[in-house]
Parts: structure tokens; sequence; C-alpha cells
């Protein structure tokens, strides 16, 4: 599979993958917005998925043909606890990915981080996976977690980096680099931030971290820019300017992130949870239906079906 | 100063209202620690043909005027201190602002800590009870006002009372571009969802220790993620309300590294015009990076005039 750079790529890539598998079978989780019903028609027409709606049954109806859309013709979950219901129906193989529509995304993260349901298999992580494609960088970035994992420590750090990797070979890239941000790029005792980074970093350099080339610390504009990197003294990076995957110390951060490009810049966004049974597309009150269709787009390349 | 009112509200206004503040004769004088710093002085020369201020340059003479020929920048009208030895240099700058007779101190060729130690040093005593922190105020385009984000500089991991103290600093920095009210977004994740953001990250005794301070004309609210701080619209999808949902001022966040990084996101990919200062010491201090474009050398070294000025209006006052 060849590299994707673009959604457009990608999608393309997802409706490869459903021709061979068939369309595959989405909770559509909660919709609230015209946006979600507009994305998830699209992608029932266009034949990636069959979808079942979970919610209640009278706001969904509602909700359907406020938005322009009849959907008393599909398969609906009539249920006032709709996370619960679809995270099960997941766990039991009944459905192959979800779309998050209204449930705030920290919810969806707490419910299936439960270990009782084993929505996550045991000794993996689930982590939410941001991707933006902007004219001002080259590739894709994928930047996370913005919702799963507050304040991770170094191993759940490395498991995020990991993760993210495993996310980037369904992309085309096999052996993704991965930037571990700070505010500054320089190594400093007395910023922890800056020690772990340049910690893991020479765990990748001595080839303990599998499949992924990882640098850090460096700061935002040192990651997506070697010229800065150059210019603040970083010169042999293998990841400077051309990271894939970019790591947040913080669940905000990632979080801001992801505010910051899906409102005030033009690049197109799409998010996803992926490690869990079935991929959580996920979408924000700040999605357009155009980047909440990217986040379905994702989550089919990451469902295992 | 009947023509210097009302808010500020873009990175073109800070530098104009530098500029008027020339005009009406109460020009600001810059001291420059180490002024050997082709960066620094090609901002300096920039700023000093608008006449946004005047600069009195300590440093290593013959290797300013080397970097002036070579970089081909004018340093007419600049006042160089000879002091090859960037210790003294640093002396020499931060004691001109501490005995009043320059209004802003900026970093040359120096280190930020070996500056900042200087200043904070009792003897020169320009330390206030708050910590020095950092404020970038941000023009982005698509949003209605300026977005001043701290702290992405100074405080790596800051506890409760340092928020309070980064939060005061920049409602200074915010008195200086003279809004009023200043509206206040902590951020957060889920808007108040979780017990995570109210616990972990202190925000609801953050609000109280904010209300109980009682700072006439501001207001708080928080946790806020920075699509509900500045979109009422995204607020109301989410059903929050309050004073400052979709119209914040100032958007304290909780560590270093995500402040830095989403004003950095911002910065790059929104075209945001970026203005810096570090505020908490009698003096503002101003410092540009080699990175930073033309455009937001000049608006940090006016953001700075501007507080530098509001201080010297008895500014100090009330959140000091």
């Amino acid at each position: 599979m060849s590299n994707m750079r673009t959604f457009k790529e990608l999608l393309a890539g997802a409706k490869e993958k459903v021709k061979s598998s068939g369309p595959m079978r989405m909770a559509i989780l909660a919709p609230s917005r015209s946006e979600h019903i507009e994305a998830a028609m699209k992608a029932i027409s266009e034949g990636y998925i069959k979808s079942i709606f979970i919610g209640r049954k009278n706001d969904l109806i509602r909700l359907g043909s406020d938005s322009g859309f009849d959907i008393g013709g599909s398969e609906i979950v009539d249920s006032a606890k709709p996370a619960e219901e679809a995270i099960s129906l997941a766990t039991n193989g009944k459905i192959d990915l979800i779309l998050n529509g209204g449930i705030p995304v920290r919810e969806i993260a707490q419910a299936i981080g439960k270990k009782e349901i084993g929505f996550i298999p045991e000794g993996r992580i689930a982590t939410h996976i941001a991707v933006f494609e902007s004219s001002k960088y080259h590739k894709l970035m994928l930047v996370t977690d913005a919702a799963c994992i507050p304040s991770p420590d170094a191993a759940q750090k490395i498991a995020i980096v990991e993760n993210a990797a495993a996310f980037a070979r369904l992309l085309g890239i096999p052996r993704a680099k991965a930037a571990l941000l700070a505010a500054v790029e320089a190594i400093y005792p007395a910023v922890p931030v800056t020690m772990e980074a340049a910690a893991i970093a020479k765990m990748s350099e001595r080839g303990q971290i599998k499949d992924v080339i990882i640098d850090g610390p460096l700061s935002f504009d040192c990651a997506i820019s070697a010229e800065v990197a150059h210019q603040k003294g970083i010169k042999d990076s293998p990841v400077a300017g051309d990271a894939d995957i970019f790591v947040t110390p913080t669940i905000e951060t990632a979080d801001g992130i992801y505010k910051a490009m899906a409102m005030f810049t033009k690049a197109l966004a799409g998010g996803v949870i992926f490690g869990g049974q079935a991929p959580i597309a996920t979408s924000y009150e700040v999605d357009s239906a155009e980047n909440i269709m990217h986040s379905i787009g994702l989550a089919i390349l990451a469902s295992v079906k | 100063m009947d023509d210097l009112s009302g808010p500020i509200h873009s990175s073109d206004q800070i530098i104009a209202e530098a500029r008027k503040l020339s005009a009406f004769g109460r020009k600001k004088m810059v001291a420059v620690a180490a002024a050997q710093d082709i960066d620094v002085l090609g901002a300096l020369a920039s700023a000093k043909a608008e006449n946004i201020f005047d600069a009195t340059l300590f440093g290593d003479r013959s290797l300013i005027e080397r970097m002036a020929v070579e970089g081909r920048i004018t340093l007419a009208g600049m006042n160089i201190i000879n002091e090859p030895d960037v210790k003294k240099a640093i002396y020499g700058a931060v004691k001109m602002a501490a005995e009043g007779d320059a209004d802003v101190i900026m970093k040359g060729f120096v280190s930020t800590s070996a500056l900042l130690k200087t200043v904070l040093s009792k003897e020169l005593n320009l330390r206030t009870k708050n910590t020095l922190s950092h404020v970038a105020v941000l023009d982005i385009p698509g949003y209605h006002k300026l977005f001043s984000m701290t702290d992405g500089g100074m405080v790596v991991r800051p506890d409760i009372e340092q928020k309070i103290q980064i939060l005061e600093n920049a409602i200074l920095v915010g008195r200086a571009l003279r809004l009023n009210p200043v509206k206040v977004a902590i951020s957060g994740t889920v808007d108040g969802y979780f017990e995570y953001d109210k616990t972990a990250l202190g925000c609801t005794e953050l609000i109280d220790r904010i209300d109980a301070l009682a700072i006439k004309n501001v207001f708080a609210q928080g946790p806020l993620t920075l699509d509900a701080a500045t979109s009422s619209e995204i607020a109301q999808m989410k059903r929050l309300s309050g004073p400052v949902v979709g119209d914040a001022d100032i958007y304290l966040m909780h560590t270093i590294e995500e402040c830095n990084i989403v004003a950095k996101a911002l910065i790059n990919f929104a075209d945001a015009v970026f203005a810096g200062v570090i505020v908490g010491a009698r003096a503002p201090v101003s410092l540009v990076s080699r990175t930073d474009t033309a455009k937001n050398k000049k608006a940090s070294v006016s953001l700075a005039c501007l507080v530098a000025e509001y201080y010297q209006g008895g500014g100090m006052g009330g959140a000091q």
C-alpha cells in the first residue's frame, strides 16, 4: 500500500478496503447535529458503511428529519445509555466501528477504559489520534493524545507512540517519525518533560522501541521545520521537520491543537480512538460534515474487519 | 492623553499605539542587554525607523557595528555603550531600567536565565511580589480580539499560587491593552464535565481564589476548551454560558508545554501574529527570537512599550 498524504487518498484507501470487506457496520452514537447525520448518510450512500443509529428513537428521527433525511428505514437501537450500548455491541463483534456524535469524548474515553467490559484487549491501550492535512505541511500530521490519557507517564507515552505508529502503518507509513513535543528543544534537568522525552528518544535510538523513529524533546516549530530546527541548533535529528506523529505531554495540549487547527486554519481534520475492539470515529462541535467523514474514513482503515 | 483610549484589538494597533506614545511625548527608552545580536539589531532598527522608541545598546561596540554593516542595519539615533563583558552589559541595561532611565529591558545575545537573574537581583530592586511570567498576545485571523496565552515561556509547572500570579501578570498586560473588562478563560479538556479538570487542574479552586481577589472588572471562567473560550456558537452547542465563553481575552493554561505548543500551532498554521513580553518585574522584559517574523518582533517591542506606559501611569496598583 502506498503512503497516504491527503484525506482524498485516505478516503480512496477506505473505499478500496470496503470493496473487499463489504460495507462496514457502523454504530452512530447519539448524533446531536445535522453534520453527524449528513456525514453518516454520505458514508452510507457511497457504500462505506451500513449503519445502526443508537440513542433515543424519537430524538433520532426528529434530528434526521430536521437535517433533511428520513432515517426511519435504518436500524435504530432505542437506548437511554447509548455509549454503553455501542461499546457493548463493539465488544461482542456486532459492529465494526463507532461514530461518536454528541457524547463528550472524555466520557467515551472513561467508558471504554473500564477493565471489566473488555473493550480494550489485555496489554493494549486505546488512544485518540487526530489527523490533519494542512497546506503548510508536506504530509499528514497525526497528533496524539487528545482524549484518553490525561497526563501520561513515560511508559504510557511510549505506548501512545507505539499505538500511533501502528495506526500510521495502516496509512501506509511503515516506520513513522514521531516528535515528542515540549516547550523547548533543549534538554533541561529542571524541566521534567524534556528529560523524559530525551530518555525515550535514547531508547528509540538504541532500538528498544521498534518500528518507529522517535526524537525529542522538540518544540512544535522544530518538529515541523528542519530549517527552524537547524537555526535552533538541532542539526541531526531524524525527525525534526519531517514528523508524522506529534506526541503532546498532556491531553489539554493535544485538544488545544485540535481546536486551533479546526477553528482557525483551513486544515482538514479527522480523529479516531484506536486500540479497542472497534475504532471510534470522533467528532467535535467544531467539525464540519466533511471532517466527520474524514473521521469515518480513519475508523474504516483502523477497523480489523 | 485623550487620543489614547478604547481597547486595542489587533497587532497593527499595538504597533500604532506604541508609535502614538512617541507622538505624545511619552516615547519609551529600551535598554538592550548585550546588543551584539543581529536579529535584535534588525528588530530595533525597523522599530526605530518608525519612531516607535529610543534604544540604548549595552554591548560590544565593535561587534555591534560590524553586524550592522554586514546586515545593512542602520543604528542611527541609537546610543551604544561599549561593554564587551556580557555580565556587565546585562547589569548596565537592567540598572538603567532600575534607575528609571529606561522603560523596557530587551534581551540581546545572552541567555534568558542570565538576564532574568539580574532582573530579579535584590540589589537592583525590580522584583515585585509576583513571579516572572511570559504572556503571548496573539492576533489570530478569525478571532475578533487579541488572545493572550500564558504561560508558555517561564514557569514550567505552576502551582496554584503561581497560576494566580501568572494571571495577575496577564491582567496587567490586558489593562495595558486597555481591556475593560478583562475576560479570563482557564483551560481544560472538557468544559467542566469531569472531575479530572476540576481537581487535577485545580480549576474550581482557581476560580474561587480569583473571585476572592475581587479584581475590578475581571471575569474568570473555566475549565474551557479553546473552542468554547473563543466561539459563542460552539459554547452554545455545548450548552455553556457565562461572561467569558466565546469572548476570552486571556487563556490561562496549566503547563508551559500546553501554552507554548498550542500558541505555536496558531502562529504556524493559523498565521497568527505574535507579540510576547515577560511581566512580573517593575519593567517589562522583551525578547525576540531568531525565528520570529519581522512583524512579530516589532509587535513584541511595541507591546513592551505599552506595558511600560501602563506601569508608569500607576497601573501596577491593582494586581500587584
